[in-house]
């Protein structure tokens, strides 16, 4: 057998092989996300309930409950800042399955949640199993500087 | 003081155009006195840069907050080393340290390589002097960290560093990744240099080689560094999220190790030389693009807010025009560096090399491809779509696995055509290790484990069985030979064929790293509100929490939480994870308490206090973490025992 007939087919088994692998693992796991802001995923959230998603907003002010017994948090989130000052339209009810939030949640946070959406007769509730958030405030720009969280700044 | 580092940004510009000139010229016309112009100019710039870096240092530390540098990146409450460490805290200091790393790279392998490669100064100094005049370029038009406060401005005290970096691994983290992006630039001129004059011949890539590995092996290092460092200081219990930032500094490390490999075939067999240029050139980019992609901002990553306006168009296009420069290089010289050489035999060391390159670029495109998908996505269809850390691990884990078992077959195999016979003599005992490890290991964790996990068991039985064989057959040799003990035969193993059997501690120590991430198999969490004397079981250990202390610190406050650890009721130690928020920068920040040993760590973080009182944390059990510590410890040794000098054995290298 020729060299390139031999690299083929090996070419060939290993490219199968990874292919099946991808696909039995990946297959019905949080695969793709959809990353928008709220107003985006607002217009069409009810066309999204169950795919995996990727949602970035605001905390609205003294929205934040924290139920202990259950260790859920919930929360509502709004499109732009609160201390902007904008007549917020519309909002997204969150329910954060974990108690473990992030240091920047609060009131008026940044945030990005990540999680599915249930749609029910009295709303739309999103479902968050990943929660984070930046810091709200004058200080955000100085918290730049230095990327918490990642390598330093390049 | 901060007027001499103004004006040597100034005056390092300045010369950076002046080599650039000299060098052209020089280079073109081979007339060597302007190669020695150039050639000086390398060094003046460096030298302009020391200065600079000595009058930022300066001016931290006697805080001078008449510059917005020091007023925002430093406070008087901060202690010297790190105030001294807020050099590389804010953008235009990490922009001045990256060009000061660059050019000591780039003076060094000037200054070594002077007489050995005349004709190519000139052109590595015209490359070197680009890529450092561009950042000085910046520093002085765009962000220089020199600038005054306007005097009704100037503050009594500064803002103070972020909390989260004022951390000892930060003080050589940075340094060190730096060091391996910036180390790539000596090579990436070298190679442009021989590009450019045509003088394509063995020797330039021995320079570049060495060259290369010293970059190589900060990066590494500094990949490893800043892991420790999330896992100690982020408190989410890992040390790796496939964040862009992360992914930034490994994907040139994933070329530079492809390039590594493939050097080497090139130096025994006179193949692949055009695709050694390539390698360098594309890790060189890599370097830059994940600077680019740090600082820009332009993939949204949890960690990396970053938004400078002018940043995006100006770096990239610098990225752009590099790789361009070079490979119209590449492409200029494509017949030149044709190989005459062709691949014998599929059963051969070159095979497995060049099989590992494929595995490489596969990883590479892999990560470069996910870590951008926000950005194609949204330009092609309007969406932005992102993709979780789950699906690189899915699809990095077999690559890796196919990687671990070439770091098996590669050093055994023969180069050119391995026959039958000597297959079955070094394979033999490697492999039966191998097999039988993963039996043992099935029969302990069957139903616990995936597939995966003792596949990668099994494999690093397999790597490590054939490193010791290795070792073990040398030193045997060397002992009926000369006569020598084991450790002195050790020892001149590692002397008298440093690549070869350094390498070897490189790949154990790669092996140790991936037996600490499969550990990760084991990881278990759980989160628990608890009130003082509540008890919670982890596995074998209990940790009872006793009480929360509210911290009085002079920059910080918050509370401490207080947590007995138990393993099958022997108290171990008292865990403090803290809660804090510090004063200043008005920044909380939560401070794991980790209790580490070689099996594993338990790691607990004081998630909130709550308004009854009572506290919420989340604990982990992380097996074999340490292990992957150690490992990058066997990494480096390995890396300084290739580069150790041994004076008088210049021609000593063979190639592993």
């Amino acid at each position: 057998m020729s060299k390139g007939a031999q690299i083929t087919i090996g070419v060939v088994i290993v490219a199968l092989l990874l292919g099946w692998y991808g696909y039995t693992n990946l297959q019905g796991e949080a695969s793709f996300q959809y990353y928008q802001n709220l107003g985006e995923f607002l217009a069409k959230s009810s066309t999204l309930e169950g795919e995996s998603l990727r949602v970035h907003g605001y905390v609205a002010n003294d929205s934040i409950h924290r139920d202990l017994k259950g260790k859920k948090v919930r929360f509502v989130v709004q499109n732009d800042p609160p201390h902007a000052g904008l007549a917020t339209e519309s909002t997204l009810d969150v329910l954060f399955l974990g108690l473990e939030t992030p240091d920047m949640f609060k009131d008026g946070a940044e945030v990005v949640i990540e999680g599915r959406v249930q749609n029910h007769q009295t709303g739309t509730v999103f479902l968050a199993d990943n929660l984070m958030a930046k810091c709200p405030s004058k200080f955000e720009a100085q918290a730049n500087q230095g990327e918490p969280g990642g390598n330093m700044p390049l | 003081m901060s007027e001499l580092g103004l004006y040597s940004i100034r005056l390092g510009l300045l010369a950076a155009v002046v080599g650039i000139l000299a060098g052209f010229y020089g280079g073109l016309t081979r007339r060597d006195d302007w190669g020695r112009v150039a050639e000086r100019s390398v060094y003046l710039v460096f030298g302009f840069l020391g200065v600079a870096m000595f009058a930022l240092f300066w001016a931290l530390a006697n805080n001078d907050f008449s510059l917005a540098y020091v007023a925002r990146h430093s406070a008087r409450s901060m202690e010297l080393h790190y105030r001294l460490g807020a050099l590389w805290g804010g953008q235009a200091g990490s922009l001045m340290l990256w060009a000061f790393l660059l050019m000591a790279f780039g003076s060094a392998g000037v200054y070594a390589n002077r007489n050995l490669h005349r004709r190519l100064i000139p052109w590595v100094a015209v490359m070197l002097l680009l890529n450092a005049g561009f950042f000085l370029g910046l520093l002085e038009f765009l962000s220089n960290p020199f600038e005054r406060l306007p005097h009704d401005q100037v503050l009594s005290d500064g803002q103070g560093l972020n909390p989260l970096l004022q951390h000892p691994v930060m003080m050589i983290h940075p340094i060190m990744l730096y060091l391996g992006f910036t180390g790539f630039a000596t090579p990436f001129a070298f190679a442009f240099a021989a590009l450019v004059t045509g003088e394509l011949g063995t020797s330039w890539f021995r320079t570049t080689r060495r060259w290369s590995l010293i970059a190589w092996l900060a990066l590494g290092c500094g990949i490893v560094l800043g892991g420790r460092w999330a896992y100690e200081v982020l408190g989410w219990g890992g040390y790796w999220a496939w964040d862009p930032v992360e992914n930034a500094s490994l994907m040139p490390w994933l070329a530079a190790t492809a390039y590594l490999h493939s050097v080497m075939i090139q130096e025994k067999r006179n193949m692949l030389k055009t695709w050694n240029v390539v390698l360098i050139g594309l890790t060189y980019c890599m370097c830059l693009f994940g600077t680019f992609l740090t600082r820009s901002g332009i993939v949204q990553s949890v960690h990396a807010f970053t938004d400078a306006g002018w940043y995006k168009p100006i770096f990239l296009a610098y990225v752009g025009v590099s790789a361009l420069l070079f490979y119209s290089a590449v492409f200029y010289r494509r017949r030149e560096l044709a190989s005459p050489n062709r691949l014998e035999s599929v059963v051969s060391r070159e095979s497995s090399f060049i099989l590992n390159n494929w595995v490489f670029m596969v990883l590479l495109a892999v990560v470069f491809g996910f870590t951008m998908l926000p950005v194609f996505s949204e330009s092609l269809s309007g969406e932005r779509l992102t993709l979780g850390p789950h699906f690189f691990n899915v699809v990095t884990a077999p690559l890796a696995l196919i990687l671990l078992f070439l770091t098996g077959v590669g050093p055994l195999i023969a180069w050119r055509k391995a026959s039958p016979a000597s297959l079955r003599r070094q394979f033999k005992w490697p492999t039966l290790s191998g097999v039988f490890s993963t039996i043992i290991l099935a029969g302990i964790f069957w139903g616990e484990v995936g597939y995966w996990a003792l596949c990668c068991w099994g494999l690093c039985a397999f790597v490590s069985a054939t490193i010791i064989q290795e070792y073990v057959l040398a030193i045997a040799a060397r002992r009926r030979i000369h006569g020598e003990s084991v450790f002195t035969a050790f020892a001149t193993l590692l002397r008298k064929n440093q690549r070869r059997y350094g390498g070897y501690i490189i790949h154990l120590g790669v092996v140790v790293m991936l037996l600490g991430i499969s550990g990760s198999v084991f990881n278990y969490e759980r989160l628990e509100n608890m009130v003082p004397g509540d008890s919670v079981d982890v596995q074998e250990y209990r940790l009872e929490y006793l009480t929360a202390e509210p911290i009085t610190q002079q920059h910080y406050g918050g509370a401490t939480a207080r947590i007995a650890l138990y393993r099958q009721e022997n108290p171990l130690a008292v865990m403090e994870p803290q809660k804090r928020v510090y004063w200043l920068e008005q920044q909380p920040s939560t401070i794991p308490s980790i209790y580490s040993t070689w099996s594993e760590d338990i790691y607990v973080i004081l998630n909130n206090i709550e308004t009854d009182g009572s506290a919420t944390l989340k604990i982990y059990r992380n097996p074999l973490v340490n292990w992957i510590w150690a490992g990058a410890i066997l990494f480096a040794m390995g890396g300084i025992a290739i580069l150790w000098p041994h004076p008088g054995r210049p021609g000593s290298e063979d190639p592993a």
